[in-house]
C-alpha cells in the first residue's frame, strides 16, 4: 500500500468543498456569537470522531475475539481508522476556544470557590496536555492495530491496547462532555461513550459493507449478514442498558450532583429528544434485529445501519447540548455536522478500496 | 490455527463411554468420602446456625447499628455472582457460537444452580421473620398489602426467582438427551427407574431433536439477559441506600462483570480439579482452562478499571463525602482488606497474561482462589465500609464478625460442595450428546 495520500474522488472533493464552506460559515457566526457556535462545533466533532475512535476499538476487539463479522467490515473500519489524525486537527478550535466553552475556564468560574476542589483536574494547561497524550495514543493505537492486523501480534497488541483505549476514552469523556457541567460526575460516563462510540462505528461500518455499492457483495451470506446484525444487536442493547442504569442511579436517588445533569434534559423540551431515543435509537432497532428475516437482508440491514448511524447525532446532541445555551438549537449545529462531515470523508473511498484488495 | 476443543482419539463410541461410566460404573472413590464428609460437617453447622438463627433472630450475627448489613449480605452477593459464569458459559457462549463451550456448561450449569440455591438462603434469613418472605411477592391478600413497586429490593428478589427458574429449566432440559443415555445404560433396575423418570421419556425422535434445540435456543436467549438483570438489580440495592461507596453510576455494569469473574474463577476451581481426578484431559482441554482463564482476566479488567473509575471520580467530583469515603478505602480501620482486593483482584490476575502461566494449570487454580477470596472481601468492604463511617462522626462504629457469620459463611461453602459432589456422583458431569456433536463438526470440518 502506498503512504502516499490517498486518492480523491469526484464526490469526496465537492463534500470537501462545501464542508469547508459550511466551517467558514460557522466561523463567521461565531464572531457574533462565539460560545453557542462552540458548542455545535463540539457537538459536530464528538460525533464524527465516534465512528474514527470506535473503528480502532472494534478492529482490536475483533482481533481477540476473530469471526467473520469482522473481516467483513474491516476496509470499512480500516479507513474510517484513518481519520484520526484529521480529527486531532479539528480539536484545534476546542483546544483554543476552552475559556470560551467549558464552564470551569471562563473569567467568571476563576472566581468560583465552589470548583476548587475541581481544579486540580479542571484547568486549561492540563486539559490542552491530556488531549494532546489522548490522541497521542489513539494514533499510536490505530497505527500499531492497522499494521498488525492479520498477524500473530495482533491478539496481544489488541488486549494491552482496549485497556489502554478505555482509560483514554474515560479521560476524553470526562473532559470532553462531562465537564461541560462542572460538579456533575458519573462513574460509568467513560464506557458509556465509549460504547456509543463503538456502535457509531460498527453502525456506519455495517452499512457501507452492506449496501450495494460493494465490489465483495457476492459474498454475502444469510449467515454472514446475521451476524453483523447480531454486533448491532449487542450494541445497541449495551448502549441502552448503561444509559439506562446511568438514569436509573440517577432517579433512584435524587442527588443534586447528579440530577443537574438531567434536569436540562428531561424538564425541558429536551424530553422529546429522550423520548425519541428511547423509542428509535433503542426499541425499533431492537424490534427490527430481533428479526432473523429483517437482518438477512441486506436492504433492511443497510437501511437500520444507517439509520443507527444517523441517530448518533440525536444522542450526541443529547449528551452536549441541552442547558447551556439560551436557544436549544442553533444554525451552526447543522453547519458544523456538514463542515467537519464534508472533511472526513475526504479520501475514505480509495483507502477502503486499498484495504479491500489487501484482504482479497 | 489452535488445538481442536477436543481430543480426536475421542469417538461417539468412547465420549458416551467414559462420561457415562464415571456415573454409571465408576465406584465412589475414598476422595469423594471425605470430600462429602467434610461438606456435610459444614453444612450441619449451617444448619445449626440457622435453627439458632430462628430462635434468637439476627441478632446472633455481629449487626448492629450502624453497620446493619455485613457477613450475610455478602455472602448473598458472592454466592449468586459465581452462579452468573454458569450462564454466561452456556447460554452467552452458545448464542455467539463458541463451540469450544461444550465440555464446560454441564457442571458450569450446575454450579450456577447450586450457587443460586445457595444464596437465596442469605437474603430470606436477613428478613428478621423469614417465615413471611413470600410478603414480597406481589399477590392479591386480605391484608391490601403490596410490595414498594420504586423499590430496587423488590425487583431484585423478582430477578432472583426468575433467574433460579431459568437456571433450573435451562439445565434440567439440557440434561435430558444424556438422562436417556444413562437410562439406557443403566444395569441396575433402580438406576434404571432413577434415569428413566428423570429422562421423561426421551426416545431421540427427530421431531424430539427439533424441539429440544428450539427450546435450548430460547432459554439461552433468556437466560442472558436475566444475568445483566439479577446482577443490576443487586447493584441498584446498593444505590437505593445512597451512602458514599454505594451509589455509583457504574455499579450495574461493575457488578455484572464482577459476578462474571468469580464466576470464572469458580468454574476453574471445579474444573481443574475434575479434569485431573476424572481423567477428563481429553474433553477439557488446555485450551478451554486457558480459554477460561483468559475471560477470568478479561473480567477482572472491567472489575479494576471500575475501582479506577471510582477512585478517580471520587477525588474529580470535588465532594467532601465523596473523598471522606475514598481516603477511608485507603487508609481507614479496614484498609487491610482494601489492600488485600487490590492483591487478589489486581495484581494477581496480571499474571494470566503471560503465556506460561495460562498452562500452568496449578497457578490459575491458586489465581482463581484468590480472585475468589478477593471478590468475597470486596464484598465486604463494599458494605462495611460505607456504613461504619456514614455522613455523620457521631454514629460511626466497628463491624466486628460473630461465631456465627463465619458459620454461614464456611457453612454455605460446605453446602455448595455437598450439592456439587452429589451431582458429580449422580449426573452426568459433561454434556454426551454436545460433545459427540462437535466431534461431528470436526470431522466435517477436516473433510
Amino acid at each position: 500500500m502506498s503512504r502516499r495520500w490517498p486518492r480523491v474522488s469526484r464526490n469526496e472533493g465537492i463534500a470537501a468543498a462545501i464542508g469547508l464552506l459550511a466551517l467558514i460559515a460557522c466561523l463567521l457566526l461565531g464572531l457574533h456569537a462565539p460560545r453557542e457556535v462552540l458548542l455545535s462545533y463540539l457537538f459536530a466533532w464528538l460525533f464524527w470522531l465516534a465512528p474514527a475512535l470506535g473503528s480502532v476499538g472494534l478492529l482490536m476487539i475483533h482481533a481477540l475475539t476473530g469471526g467473520d463479522w469482522g473481516l467483513a467490515m474491516r476496509p470499512a473500519l480500516f479507513a474510517a481508522s484513518r481519520r484520526l489524525l484529521l480529527m486531532a486537527l479539528l480539536l484545534l478550535p476546542v483546544l483554543v476556544g476552552v475559556a470560551v466553552l467549558f464552564p470551569w475556564a471562563g473569567a467568571q468560574a476563576a472566581a468560583d470557590p465552589g470548583l476548587d476542589a475541581q481544579r486540580w483536574w479542571l484547568n486549561a494547561p492540563f486539559f490542552v496536555v491530556r488531549a494532546v497524550i489522548v490522541f497521542g495514543l489513539w494514533l499510536w493505537l490505530a497505527r500499531g492495530m492497522r499494521r498488525r492486523l492479520a498477524t500473530p501480534a495482533a491478539g496481544r497488541f489488541a488486549a494491552a491496547g482496549l485497556v489502554l483505549y478505555a482509560l483514554t476514552v474515560s479521560v476524553a469523556a470526562i473532559d470532553w462532555v462531562v465537564s461541560l457541567v462542572p460538579r456533575w460526575h458519573s462513574t460509568v460516563f467513560g464506557i458509556l461513550l465509549g460504547t456509543a462510540q463503538l456502535l457509531s462505528a460498527a453502525a456506519l461500518a455495517v452499512w457501507l459493507s452492506v449496501s450495494g455499492r460493494d465490489p465483495a457483495s457476492g459474498w454475502w451470506t444469510p449467515r454472514r449478514l446475521n451476524d453483523l446484525g447480531s454486533i448491532l444487536m449487542v450494541l445497541v442493547l449495551a448502549w441502552g442498558y448503561l444509559a439506562f442504569m446511568d438514569y436509573l442511579t440517577v432517579w433512584i436517588a435524587d442527588l443534586p450532583s447528579e440530577t443537574v445533569w438531567y434536569l436540562p434534559r428531561v424538564k425541558t423540551g429536551w424530553r422529546w429528544l429522550g423520548a425519541f431515543l428511547l423509542l428509535f435509537h433503542l426499541a425499533l432497532p431492537f424490534a427490527v434485529l430481533l428479526s432473523r428475516q429483517a437482518k438477512q437482508r441486506v436492504a433492511w440491514l443497510a437501511g437500520l445501519a444507517l439509520w443507527l448511524f444517523l441517530a448518533q447525532i440525536g444522542y450526541v446532541a443529547w449528551l452536549v447540548l441541552p442547558g447551556l445555551r439560551e436557544h436549544a438549537l442553533a444554525w451552526s449545529d447543522p453547519l458544523a455536522l456538514i463542515g467537519i462531515g464534508g472533511l472526513w470523508w475526504l479520501g475514505f473511498g480509495a483507502q477502503r478500496r486499498a484495504a479491500l484488495e489487501v484482504q482479497a | 490455527m489452535s488445538a481442536p476443543p477436543i481430543s480426536l482419539r475421542e469417538t461417539n463410541a468412547s465420549i458416551t463411554d467414559r462420561v457415562s461410566d464415571i456415573t454409571l460404573e465408576r465406584p465412589t472413590g475414598r476422595l469423594w468420602m471425605c470430600a462429602f464428609a467434610l461438606s456435610f460437617v459444614l453444612t450441619a453447622w449451617l444448619g445449626a446456625g440457622i435453627v439458632w438463627l430462628l430462635a434468637r433472630g439476627v441478632g446472633i450475627w455481629g449487626l448492629d447499628i450502624p453497620v446493619a448489613w455485613s457477613f450475610a449480605i455478602a455472602d448473598y452477593v458472592w454466592w449468586i455472582a459465581i452462579g452468573m459464569a454458569g450462564t454466561f458459559i452456556s447460554g452467552g457462549l452458545y448464542l455467539a457460537r463458541q463451540g469450544w463451550r461444550n465440555a464446560l456448561n454441564r457442571y458450569a450449569e450446575a454450579m450456577t444452580v447450586f450457587a443460586v440455591s445457595v444464596s437465596g438462603i442469605f437474603p430470606i434469613l436477613h428478613l428478621g421473620r423469614p417465615w413471611f418472605f413470600y410478603w414480597l411477592a406481589p399477590y392479591p391478600d386480605r391484608m391490601g398489602v403490596w410490595p414498594q413497586w420504586r423499590s430496587s429490593l423488590f425487583w431484585d428478589f423478582s430477578a432472583i426467582v426468575a433467574y433460579l427458574i431459568v437456571s433450573v429449566l435451562y439445565f434440567y432440559i439440557g440434561l435430558i438427551p444424556d438422562l436417556a443415555s444413562l437410562r439406557d445404560r443403566a444395569r441396575t433396575r433402580g438406576k434404571q427407574v432413577f434415569y428413566g423418570l428423570l429422562a421423561i421419556g426421551w426416545r431421540g425422535e427427530a421431531r424430539h431433536w427439533q424441539r429440544f434445540e428450539t427450546l435450548n435456543l430460547l432459554l439461552a436467549a433468556m437466560a442472558v439477559p436475566l444475568v445483566f438483570s439479577v446482577h443490576s438489580m443487586v447493584a441498584l440495592d446498593f444505590s437505593e441506600g445512597l451512602l458514599p461507596g454505594w451509589h455509583s453510576t457504574i455499579f450495574p455494569p461493575f457488578f455484572v462483570a464482577g459476578a462474571l469473574f468469580s464466576g470464572f474463577g469458580m468454574v476453574l476451581v471445579l474444573g481443574i480439579p475434575l479434569r485431573r481426578f476424572f481423567g477428563l484431559g481429553d474433553f477439557i482441554t488446555d485450551r478451554h482452562i486457558a480459554n477460561l482463564a483468559k475471560l477470568m482476566l478479561a473480567a477482572g479488567l472491567f472489575v479494576d478499571y471500575s475501582y479506577a473509575s471510582e477512585l478517580f471520580n471520587a477525588f474529580y467530583s470535588g465532594d467532601r463525602y465523596e473523598i471522606a469515603h475514598a481516603m477511608q478505602e485507603l487508609t481507614g480501620a479496614y484498609a487491610w482488606v482494601y489492600w488485600t482486593i487490590i492483591g487478589c483482584n489486581v495484581v494477581a490476575i496480571q499474571a494470566i497474561w503471560f503465556e506460561r502461566v495460562r498452562h500452568s494449570h496449578a497457578a490459575l487454580f491458586v489465581i482463581a482462589l484468590l480472585v475468589l477470596a478477593g471478590m468475597w472481601f470486596e464484598r465486604f468492604l463494599l458494605i462495611v465500609s460505607s456504613l461504619y463511617h456514614d455522613f455523620l462522626p457521631s454514629s460511626w462504629g466497628m463491624f466486628y464478625p460473630t461465631f456465627w457469620d463465619i458459620a454461614f459463611l464456611a457453612g454455605s461453602i460446605g453446602l455448595f460442595f455437598l450439592l456439587f459432589l452429589l451431582f458429580v456422583r449422580l449426573l452426568p458431569l459433561l454434556p454426551m450428546f454436545e460433545l459427540r456433536k462437535l466431534r461431528a463438526r470436526l470431522d466435517r470440518e477436516a473433510a
